[in-house]
């Protein structure tokens, strides 16, 4: 039975930024909190010390007692007493305990130390909150795990922070601050081993591109930072996430397994935050489009286009005996039905596709971008040269309009191997997504990626889960203007990407994730940016237009291309709430091309 | 279209397709009702020809209501270093390769008509108001003529398209009378006072709209081109003009100036951090419905480009308003004591500048009868 669940967003609000002119004194004065102040009162706010546009040499530095942050009269020092007073006077929903971010490059002496500095300051944070009535029921305190890149003392950090009574959340920290790719796939990986299954986790500064977001998902992370839109648009590109709706062609399955807990997801268990900005959100609102930054999908240089080399394959899915369901052919012929998703039957047992590492084209570096806030066109310029070098050997995007390639495979490579590596990868996967679909209530309806909610039954049928992710579903009413659901659907979108009309790369034929709008065969192209996106952009204007405007240097382009990418966005985040649910994330990474 | 008295109100200005960062759905409920675009930026970019096979203007921005489009002079004379007005038309240099190209009434012409919009303007030959060359004047009033002709000849869309004529003759009574009297000649749908708000005073700026409107026929519309400021916009329509363009509202909104009934409001300044009331609280958009001068401060301090949205926004809602309330005041017959309202508000120690004073007494509303506010 479709659950409904509200649109997957909230707004990630830079509190250092809120503390560098406006003292937290102002919103004293106002004293109705932040969702009044920014006129988003349906909108969760979650309140972090870092801005994932943000170039991570400009990440606050930590000193022995608090953070420092820029302001236009030189650096200011953010104790956590301040935060906590300005959490006071905001209200958010979520509020992260101060904490500076460890760059990768760090030492670990240096990390250790900043490691306990920052333990001491949740513990502060907590007592604050504790002794602070107005506090409690409205905002969480969540817990920022850090290490840098040494991993072992991730994992104590976050079993440490997350053992602390009164923690109700986790973000991974340090995140895009120069590590490689690999590194930072395992920094996310000791960062969440550790972290009970309860608890929400969110990861900023990871890249923004869905084969990242999705990796993160797999992985247990349950919100993303939003940083995907934006990036995008400041780089003048539109996303095209395109996907076929898996929810509508579940494999078969050769044993149907029993009604498993997709059926009757656990209603109950609604997150505490919910709970907490219940009474600020009419039921199920999806709330207008954001204006700040988005806490959605993951951040990175959206310039670049998003697989590599389509798998041809199938997957060796096939080999392991299961539903073969994985194949494009099944999933073709699989029937559709929305109601009768039994996605729990999906492979998320089957090892991901065993693709070569020569299918597996990387780049240099996918960490997160060094970007520069969301501050108008202007900056696409800095964006771009900025990408261009990377503020570390390791760091840097590729360049704009480059449609540079992403590793989209690595994560298919990744994870065959971490299958692989504990032997029997069916197991290991059923383990994991046992494990991860620990009752966990409907993390933050609103946050992106958050955990469905899943009863305790779910371990059981934790052999059919394909849930090796937490990720957060959402039974969205089939949207008239998306790619069509029918059967077949999966067969016809992996047609469609491999001929599509909007070949940039000729070399592989592979249609980009994003058009990049300033290219001049865009200057008599009357057709909407995606055809068939139900965005305000697409349904009054063309790509002539857009590129017209970005030619122009016209405000207008951002606000249109800021509109429609938000909304390619939380599309996508509905897809993949909806595949975790129905338990064919594989499914939707396929057909996204991921796999 | 337009109502043959009172005044239509200001029309927006769009240079490349667009009135900075507004979308045509916000516009359409700030209830404008023609916006304004600059031939010479749309010529060079896109191109009239694309937009032309692009389906014309309306589609390509996705505007459903009026349009209107300059001539491409002023821009070019304003804007090039090396443009030079003769006979043929006005000559420049491309900004692109620096090659010399000429834009004659022909092909301003041409340009407007695939561009489509509703109303054209005919290319004049505009001298700047605080030029000393008499001479020049008198050539630029009677080629300005001349071009009319070719300009009539060369419209190629005279069912759908409005052309213009725009009266020139700087501030000399002698040419302004000239030059209206020739246009007029042509019983165009509609007439321009051009050559004005370019920097000459503000007596001289009165006289001359007074001397026109006061000859232009009564039925067709009047705009006085480059005209912004609430202050000058009420004057003239108390001066008998109707249709105003000016980037002025937009461009400030820029800067964090929004425009309240009592003049303007500095959003950057350290007072509005604290404050928590909507920039205006007579005002029903949308900025003064959700947001507080604090939070604009916040975003105007930053140079964020939401601030610049929000207070365009709320700008562009103020004008309409103005031109609204003006109609109403018009068509229920208390139109002065609007203007002496509207002068109190904006000067309520009563020192309104003696050029407001003189210029409302020409206009038969005196402001030294005390005054009374608006119904």
């Amino acid at each position: 039975m479709a659950q409904s669940l509200p649109t997957p967003y909230g707004l990630q609000l830079d509190l250092h930024s809120f503390l560098q002119d406006l003292s937290h004194s102002h919103l004293e004065a106002y004293s109705a909190g932040v969702h009044e102040f920014c006129g988003l009162q349906a909108c969760p706010f979650l309140a972090l010390g870092r801005d994932p546009l943000q170039a991570f040499s400009k990440i606050a530095k930590g000193s022995r007692d608090g953070v420092f942050t820029a302001t236009h009269a030189g650096l200011r020092l953010i104790t956590p007493a301040m935060q906590m007073e300005a959490a006071r006077a905001m209200r958010p929903d979520a509020v992260a305990a101060l904490s500076a971010e460890v760059p990768a490059a760090m030492s670990g002496k240096a990390a250790v130390e900043a490691s306990k500095r920052g333990l001491c300051w949740l513990d502060t944070c907590l007592q604050a909150m504790a002794e602070e009535p107005v506090l409690q029921g409205a905002t969480q305190m969540w817990a920022s795990v850090q290490g840098g890149r040494h991993i072992e003392l991730r994992s104590e950090n976050a079993a440490a922070a997350t053992s602390r009574q009164g923690v109700q959340g986790v973000v991974i920290g340090g995140l895009g601050t120069g590590e490689s790719p690999e590194q930072q796939r395992e920094m996310l990986r000791a960062s969440i081993a550790a972290v009970p299954d309860h608890l929400p986790r969110m990861a900023s500064g990871m890249g923004s591109s869905p084969q990242d977001m999705l990796f993160a998902v797999s992985q247990g992370v349950d919100l993303l930072d939003g940083s995907m839109a934006i990036v995008a648009t400041l780089r003048g590109h539109a996303l095209s996430l395109g996907h076929g709706d898996c929810h509508s062609t579940p494999p078969p399955v050769p044993h149907a397994p029993p009604a498993g807990p997709f059926e009757s997801p656990n209603a109950d268990g609604k997150r505490r935050l919910s709970a907490a900005s219940a009474d600020r959100r009419p039921n199920g609102s999806s709330g207008a489009p954001p204006a700040c930054s988005k806490a959605e999908v993951g951040d990175n240089a959206a310039g670049e286009s998003m697989r590599g080399d389509f798998p041809t394959g199938q997957t060796a899915a096939s080999g392991m005996g299961n539903p073969v369901s994985a194949s494009p052919e099944a999933l073709a012929n699989s029937p559709e039905s929305a109601d009768h998703a039994q996605g729990d039957s999906l492979d998320g047992q089957q090892p991901l596709p065993a693709v070569n590492s020569a299918n597996a084209r990387r780049v240099g570096s996918d960490a997160a971008a060094p970007v520069p806030t969301a501050d108008g066109l202007a900056e696409r310029h800095a964006l771009d040269e900025q990408s261009g070098l990377g503020t570390g050997s390791t760091q840097g995007t590729p360049a704009a309009g480059d449609l540079a390639h992403h590793p989209s495979v690595s994560l298919s490579h990744e994870n065959a191997a971490h299958v692989t590596a504990h032997g029997d990868g069916t197991k290991r996967l059923l383990d994991e997504a046992g494990e991860h679909s620990g009752h966990r209530d409907e993390s933050n309806p609103q946050l992106a990626g958050s955990a469905q909610p899943a009863s305790p039954s779910d371990t059981a049928s934790a052999d059919k889960s394909v849930r090796s992710s937490r990720g957060k579903t959402q039974e969205v009413p089939a949207q008239p203007g998306r790619l069509d659901s029918g059967p077949g659907t999966a067969k016809k979108t992996l047609a469609r990407l491999q001929y599509g009309p909007e070949q940039s790369d000729k070399d592989t034929g592979k249609p980009p994730w994003v058009l990049d709008l300033w290219r001049s065969v865009y200057a008599h192209d009357a057709r909407p940016l995606v055809p068939g996106c139900s965005c305000y952009a697409c349904r009054r204007h063309s790509r002539a237009y857009l590129h017209h405007l970005l030619q122009t240097q016209e405000m207008l382009a951002q606000v249109l291309l800021e509109l429609h990418n938000t909304h390619q966005a939380l599309h996508l985040f509905s897809a993949i709430q909806r595949a975790v649910r129905q338990g064919c994330l594989v499914e939707l990474q396929i057909s996204l091309g991921l796999l | 279209m337009f109502m043959p008295v009172g005044t239509q109100g200001t029309v927006k200005g769009m240079s490349k397709g667009t009135v900075k960062g507004m979308t045509s759905q916000q516009l359409e409920e700030l209830d404008c009702h023609v916006i304004l675009g600059n031939t010479y930026h749309l010529e060079s970019r896109p191109g009239s020809d694309l937009v032309a096979e692009l389906g014309g203007l309306h589609d390509f921005i996705s505007w459903p209501r009026a349009m209107l489009t300059d001539s491409g002079g002023f821009q070019m004379v304003s804007l090039l270093h090396l443009a030079e007005i003769t006979e043929a038309g006005v000559e420049f240099q491309s900004p692109v390769d620096g090659a010399r190209l000429l834009l004659t009434p022909e092909q301003s012409m041409g340009i407007q008509n695939r561009l489509g919009a509703d109303i054209m303007m005919a290319l004049d030959d505009v001298v700047s108001s605080v030029s000393t060359s008499a001479e020049r004047f008198e050539e630029a009033t009677h080629r300005t003529t001349r071009w009319i002709d070719r300009c009539i000849a060369a419209h190629t869309r005279p069912a759908e398209q409005n052309l213009f004529g725009i009266i020139q003759g700087g501030l000399d009574e002698r040419l302004r009378a000239i030059s209206i009297e020739d246009l007029v000649a042509r019983q165009l749908p509609g007439y321009a006072i051009g050559g004005l708000a370019g920097g000459e005073d503000k007596d001289s700026f009165w006289r001359m709209v007074s001397f026109c409107t006061a000859r232009l026929p009564a039925d067709k519309p009047r705009y006085v081109m480059g005209i912004g400021y609430p202050m000058d916009v009420v004057i003239c329509s108390a001066l008998g003009a109707d249709m105003y363009d000016s980037v002025y509202p937009t461009r400030t909104a820029r800067f964090g100036v929004a425009l309240v009934p009592d003049g303007v409001l500095k959003l950057k300044t350290a007072a509005c951090a604290n404050d928590f009331r909507p920039i205006d609280d007579t005002c029903s958009c949308m900025t003064c419905q959700r947001y507080t001068r604090a939070f604009l401060q916040g975003l105007v301090a930053r140079d964020l480009p939401f601030a610049a949205h929000l207070v365009t926004y709320h700008n562009i809602a103020y004008m309409q308003r103005l031109g609204r309330d003006m109609r109403a005041a018009i068509a229920e017959q208390r139109f002065p004591a609007f203007v002496r309202g509207f002068v109190h508000q904006h000067h309520p120690e009563g020192d309104a500048p003696a050029w407001i004073c003189r210029a409302l007494d020409a206009a038969g509303i005196p402001l030294t009868k005390p005054h009374e506010t608006a119904a």
